[in-house]
């Protein structure tokens, strides 16, 4: 019987043939000979003799019959696979439902052993991972960082230079060194939009795109895998606090707030060169210039073809469904966008996933956008260009593009949310419970919160293919703060004790402009910082938390999981969360004014009758949900902001009942980096 | 003392470090700790071992203290060098001054292996090829070639196969042309060539060489004329010329190359990209398209004066000997420009205003396209709109020429009889076309890799070798000596109706030139496709590095670079189409004793002398180049026909394309 967690190991250097040595320790895989790829028939077994010296292990892999696999190897070893187009996701939901239907993990692993060489390896990861998370016997193992097997689409390609340099040149582990991340490579400081590239290129913001994405798959042949409670809704609100989060970002830097890029036939004025190399392809990810324009997409070899008009009309019918209360589905019946469904159908029509009611007249809006944008530079394929990043998730944040454009998918969610009628003041009110003060403390300093830059090494040794085995660190800079908690003082003037959901949300005072923001703005901008449930007993109360247990964010380590520490950490749904050393804006050298805001709502009405997740990894759940579970919270996400303030609550101090606080917050970023030991120079 | 052969090992695997094992005889350079950069010092024991016992020699490096690299070193270790860029320039040659200063090869290969691991790979010498293999070939055949290293132990390593048709799909239709764009053998022959005839260097002896403006123009001339026939060979009309600078330019080029040395793919043109003003100030670049217009403006009405001014203010005369050959040192330019302040440096800024189209402002840090390299300019379709432009400011001097009055033409006493072409087995005055696959080893470019050969095998055009019988009538009654000149030119234009004159003679490809001498009355000479003088052989495009390599700094080294110039044999003849490519061979035998140049022909490879002309010595040919068809007919001749004086002669050529592919046989 297979050791399941041999399984993992195929992830490893993906593009290698499946025979070569995996794992630290040199495992390897006893492929049978009708297993192995044409190239290597003859020469499977004197390379595994080779590396087999040394190795620790063997993996016996058993010879069965081999399903058929036509289907997922239609798209070629080194094409660029995207979850963004539907002939890929066919593939990849094929090559699921096969892998799924394996009866046992013995018959997983050879067809994943045969499977391996033979499709393209993103797919393959792809739909491996989903596999492994779906099925019974396998959702226990703890997957591999995304970014470790595929370094190629997180880091710049110098960098990877370096890296197989050191592998190949130091032979012993111990005395390679870090490869240092250049900072700010991708632009210059005359690009204004630069100043954000810590954020939109950091490894663990990628990564949680990636992992929410693989949560959350578009479409699979079993419908259960898609269909996860408030799915659409999900889609809106982690998309929705991107662009949140990310315009405090901008004004932290001095730049106003994002335009929606609402104008197919604009050229987008913003260009992007991601000076990455992407290792399946073996091509550079394309760039994109300043000014360039949309065009009509048709590329057969994809099966796409969508013209700009196309979007047009999927816009003005998704915004006559808006505005007129309810869709049609594909019986012409009509489904109303109600208070508490209307979001979530919505969302699923916009992504558009496959629980959407009604692809024919409502189209694959955004789905399309990041196609469109993703092969501006060759749109009919007359050049056989792969797409640029915004075709993938797990490089779509790097551009500054991704964000005009889920700004305008964002301006029609709220256009939606616009017209339901505001929250009243006893839907917001929590009787006999008052919040008395609430602060924020950091380093000894009250209400006042600093970032700063940190170094940190990621192990991407498994990535690297065609290069000596061993760790080979990658140092990269990104943002920090120093860890603060909250105090927060309650009264319950009842005679029992009671349950309050603290939410905590962050946003900026002031606009872009340096003016006091109406609520109507600032809602928009806040960001989620945390959400959790209390015990009230009668009477005062103080209740502390801490920032490292934010509901929305992972740790470090989760973010950059090591295979080796496998044992401690266990659930895949852990990779999926918000990165912890992104919490915070990076606000600015002078301080930056926010608001903070604490919120004490009633659990009893907001809980949601489940049992408890069956594992630790409840940690992330505002933007990644509960595995196998119910969200969280019955309230819509975002809630008490996702609505139009009530009338006569144009300020958020107005808005504030008894059971909400907020007090003013200072971010200040200090231009220091927290070094790791220095490395000599390379040259 | 060092042996010097060992210097040539220092060009081996350019981003590795000096003290990994080099060539295919197992050698390490044993590297004085000072030498090793920060990075390998502290453990220098460790990587200094690496190789092992498998070390078949070991070079001693003398520890010497080592001249000031601060200049070389300011261009980073893995920036892109571009001899376009006039900092690039200045910092080579540097480099190239303190290679040339020190006193003994010891001392040379000291401060070669320091400065090794510190100066930009592209600096270091002259690179191609095989050292470079990024710069030719695509990046998805790198990566197999990585893997075959990898798995696979030498000997059993198979070749990897470089693609047909990766950069462009048929909906391109300029993508038909990518056999010559693409090829190695031109794309070396070009760099070569400029390897040959640098445009500046701190000694100036080494930019003024023999009609150094003229053979610039006549290069890119033919250049163009080969690149039109091959157009006719694929049912597209000429060139339109790039000649507004404001227009956007329509081709987008996507090369597909990832620079090993920059570890950054080169960037890419989209369609319809439009220049803009360059300022660039990390390369010193500063540079309005309002700046191109000027001289190009200068430019012309100097040719329309009839006279340059030089930096004096004197005029200097662009006359029948010496025009073309101070127009091409100023359009160019070249440090012989008669005045770089009134005319600028026109065809220099195109190619890094084209090159730079993406980003010309360095704000999203991207180095230049493949127009900023001599090396791989040649794939991108511009770089022909680019050149067609620039011909034509050329020829608006040579229209303005005398026409050749037939007594400069006539070779009296000398007619021809007859010509005729044959390939073994086929029907006179027939070519045949195919692919053909080679072989070219690549692993001494390839870094951080196991040893041993990797193979590309690459596909390229061919043609069956072909001889010409050239039957002359000798009626002087003495012993003369001919020049034969071979031209040929398609007889129809793209609508398909015959060609004028004016407009065949700028697409007549010189085939070969020679001399022969004549006997008096009828003489038969034969003459192979291979001799040709503007080809150099398959084996010389793609040499051995390891086998023949002379040492860096020596003369021995300036022939060999010297010997790489030429057109690769297997572009002689365009492609012509499946159905035959209807063209005119064009022969003439003029009197050698009126073009001869005396002097003393010496050394190897001047037998590609006609667009590289011949080392260290006089262009062979007191003709301008490309005569008889360099200027505009004589009044009253309008076809090719009535151009012909009895020392000429024509005959009809179909050039027929077989769609077959063949392996080269080793």
């Amino acid at each position: 019987m297979a050791d399941k967690k041999n399984l993992l190991l195929l992830f490893d250097h993906p593009t290698e043939p499946v025979f070569m040595d995996k794992g630290g320790n040199g495992t390897v895989f006893d492929v049978p000979d009708s297993y192995v790829t044409d190239r290597y028939n003859q020469m499977c077994k004197k390379v595994q003799r080779r590396v087999s010296s040394a190795s620790e292990k063997n993996v016996l892999v058993k010879e069965i019959a081999i399903p058929d696999l036509s289907c997922p190897m239609r798209l070629g070893r080194s094409e660029q696979f995207s979850l963004f187009l539907t002939s890929h996701r066919k593939m990849a939901s094929h090559l699921i439902e096969i892998f799924t239907k394996m009866p046992t993990v013995d018959e997983l692993q050879s067809v994943a052993v045969y499977a391996r060489d033979r499709v393209n390896p993103v797919l393959f990861n792809y739909a491996l991972s989903v596999a492994l998370l779906h099925r019974p016997d396998t959702k226990d193992l703890e997957l591999p960082a995304f970014a470790q097997i595929f370094p190629d689409r997180f880091i710049d390609s110098q960098m990877l230079r370096s890296m197989r340099e050191e592998s190949f040149v130091v032979e012993r582990s111990a005395a390679r060194l870090p490869v240092v991340s250049s900072v700010k490579y991708t632009a210059s400081d005359l690009d204004v939009e630069h100043r954000l590239w810590y954020f939109r290129e950091d490894l663990g913001v990628n990564l949680h795109h990636w992992h929410w994405h693989l949560v959350y798959p578009i479409e699979a042949s079993d419908r259960s895998i898609v269909d996860k409670d408030r799915r659409g809704e999900l889609f809106y609100y982690m998309h929705q606090q991107i662009i949140a989060r990310y315009n405090a970002e901008r004004l932290s830097n001095h730049m106003a707030r994002v335009q929606p890029f609402n104008n197919l036939d604009e050229p987008i004025a913003e260009g992007y060169f991601p000076k990455m190399d992407s290792l399946v392809a073996s091509r550079a990810y394309p760039p994109r210039f300043d000014h360039t324009r949309l065009s009509d997409v048709d590329r057969p070899k994809d099966q796409l073809r969508v013209g700009i008009d196309d979007m047009k009309r999927w816009r003005e019918r998704i915004y006559e469904a808006i505005h007129q209360g309810y869709v049609l589905d594909t019986n012409n019946e009509k489904i109303v966008l109600d208070d508490s469904k209307g979001i979530d159908i919505l969302g699923n029509i916009i992504e558009a996933s496959d629980l959407t009611p009604n692809s024919t007249l409502y189209g694959d809006f955004h789905n399309m956008g990041h196609i469109l944008i993703a092969y501006s530079h060759d749109p009919t394929n007359k050049h056989l260009e792969y797409a640029g990043v915004m075709g993938d998730a797990s490089t779509a944040m790097r551009d500054p593009i991704f964000y005009k454009w889920h700004a305008f998918i964002d301006n029609m969610f709220q256009e939606h949310k616009r017209l339901l009628s505001p929250y009243e003041k006893q839907e917001l009110c929590f009787p006999d419970v008052r919040v008395e003060s609430i602060q924020v403390e950091s380093q000894g300093q009250v209400n006042k919160l600093t970032t700063f830059w940190q170094e940190s090494d990621v192990d991407m040794s498994r990535g690297l293919d065609f290069v000596p085995r061993g760790h080979v660190l990658a140092r990269f800079t990104h943002l920090q703060h120093h860890a603060f908690s909250y105090t927060i003082k309650v009264e319950n003037s009842s005679e029992a004790t009671r349950y309050g959901y603290v939410r905590i949300f962050l946003a900026p005072k002031l606009d872009d402009r340096n003016a006091p923001m109406l609520l109507e703005q600032q809602r928009l901008m806040m960001v989620e910082l945390d959400k959790f449930v209390v015990t009230m007993p009668p009477g005062s109360h103080t209740i502390t938390r801490n920032s490292t247990e934010s509901s929305v964010t992972i740790p470090f380590e989760r973010t950059f999981r090591n295979l080796d520490k496998l044992e401690e950490l266990q659930n895949f749904l852990c990779g999926c969360g918000w990165p912890q050393h992104m919490l915070i804006p990076k606000g600015r050298p002078e301080g930056l004014r926010f608001e903070l805001f604490v919120m004490v709502s009633n659990y009893e009405e907001d809980k949601v009758e489940q049992t408890a997740a069956d594992c630790g990894c409840s940690i992330a759940a505002s933007y990644c949900g509960l595995r196998d579970r119910l969200y969280p919270d019955r309230k819509s996400m975002g809630f008490p902001f996702d609505r139009k303030p009530r009338r006569g609550s144009e300020i958020l101090e107005n808005f504030l009942t008894p059971n909400m606080r907020a007090v003013e917050v200072i971010i200040t970023h200090e231009d220091r980096t927290e070094k790791l030991r220095e490395l000599p120079a390379r040259s | 003392m060092a042996d010097k052969k060992n210097l040539l090992l220092l060009f081996d695997h350019p981003t590795e470090p000096v003290f990994m094992d080099k060539g295919k005889r197992v050698t390490v350079f044993d590297v004085p700790d000072s030498f090793l950069t920060d990075r390998y010092r502290p453990i220098s024991n460790e990587v200094q071992s690496r190789v092992g016992d498998k070390v078949e020699q070991r070079v001693p490096v003398r520890e010497i203290s080592i001249p000031d690299l601060r200049i070389p070193m300011s261009l980073g270790r893995d920036e892109q060098f571009s001899l376009f860029l006039p900092k690039h320039r200045r910092i080579a040659g540097r480099l190239i001054d303190i290679f040339m200063n020190m006193r003994s090869v010891d001392d040379l290969q000291s401060v070669a292996v320091y400065a090794r691991d510190r100066v930009n790979p592209g600096l270091d010498l002259p690179s191609f090829s095989q050292t470079f293999p990024d710069r030719f070939i695509d990046s998805q055949v790198i990566r197999k070639m990585r893997e075959e290293s990898f798995v696979v132990q030498p000997g059993s390593r198979m070749p990897i196969t470089i693609p047909r048709d990766y950069t462009a799909s048929d909906l391109d239709p300029e993508h038909r042309l990518w056999y010559f764009r693409e090829d190695l053998g031109i794309n070396l022959h070009h760099w070569h060539w400029h390897l040959v005839y640098p445009f500046e260097a701190s000694a100036r002896s080494i930019v003024t060489k023999d009609c150094r403006g003229e053979l610039f123009y006549y290069i890119h001339q033919q250049v163009i004329a080969r690149f039109n026939v091959e157009r006719f060979s694929n049912n597209l009309a000429r060139l339109l010329p790039f000649n507004n600078l404001s227009h956007p330019i329509s081709e987008g080029y996507f090369p597909k190359m990832d620079s090993l040395v920059a570890s950054r793919a080169w960037p890419p043109r989209f369609e319809s990209t439009r220049l803009s003003d360059l300022n660039r100030e990390a390369d010193q670049l500063n540079v309005e398209i309002g700046d191109l217009e000027r001289w190009r403006d200068r430019i012309y009405e100097a040719i329309h004066q009839g006279f340059v001014m030089d930096e004096r203010g004197n005029r200097v005369p662009l006359d029948e000997a010496t025009g073309i050959d101070t127009l091409g040192n100023m359009i160019e330019s070249s440090i012989l420009s008669p005045n770089r302040v009134l005319y600028g440096d026109l065809h220099n800024n195109g190619h890094t205003f084209i090159s730079y189209a993406h980003d010309p402002t360095s704000k999203h840090l991207e180095s230049f396209g493949v127009m900023g390299d001599v090396s791989t300019a040649m794939r991108d379709p511009v770089f022909y709109k680019w050149h067609s432009y620039i011909d034509r400011i050329f020829q608006e001097h040579k229209s303005r020429l005398p026409a050749y009055t037939e007594n400069q033409l006539n070779y009296s006493g000398v007619s021809i009889a007859g010509i005729q072409v044959d390939t073994n087995g086929g029907r006179p005055n027939n070519l045949t076309t195919f692919w053909q696959k080679s072989d070219v080893d690549m692993s001494r470019g390839f870094d951080f890799l196991p040893r041993g050969n990797v193979f590309a095998r690459f596909t390229h055009l061919q043609h069956l070798p072909f001889t010409y019988t050239i039957s002359v009538n000798n009626d002087s009654g003495a012993q003369r000596f001919g020049y034969v000149r071979i031209f040929m030119a398609p007889k129809n234009d793209e609508r398909g109706q015959p060609m004028l004159m004016r407009d065949q003679r700028s697409m007549m490809i010189e085939l070969d030139k020679f001399v022969t001498s004549l006997n008096p009355g009828p003489n038969t000479i034969r003459r192979r496709s291979t001799e040709s003088s503007v080809t150099i052989p398959f084996e010389r495009t793609f040499r051995n590095l390891d086998a023949n390599r002379p040492a860096a700094g020596t003369a021995e080294e300036l022939e060999f670079n010297f010997c790489g110039c030429g057109w690769p044999n297997h572009m002689l003849v365009p492609k012509g189409l499946p159905e035959g490519l209807q063209c005119v061979l064009f022969i003439m035998v003029s009197n050698y004793e009126n073009d001869r140049i005396d002097q003393q022909l010496v050394g190897r490879c001047s037998d590609a002398a006609s667009y590289c002309g011949v080392r260290d010595r006089l262009y062979p040919d007191r003709q301008s180049m490309g005569f008889p068809f360099d200027r505009l007919p004589r009044s009253g001749v309008d076809r090719l026909v009535n151009f012909l004086t009895p020392n000429m002669s024509i005959v009809d050529v179909t050039i027929r394309h077989e769609n077959r592919t063949v392996q080269r046989q080793n």
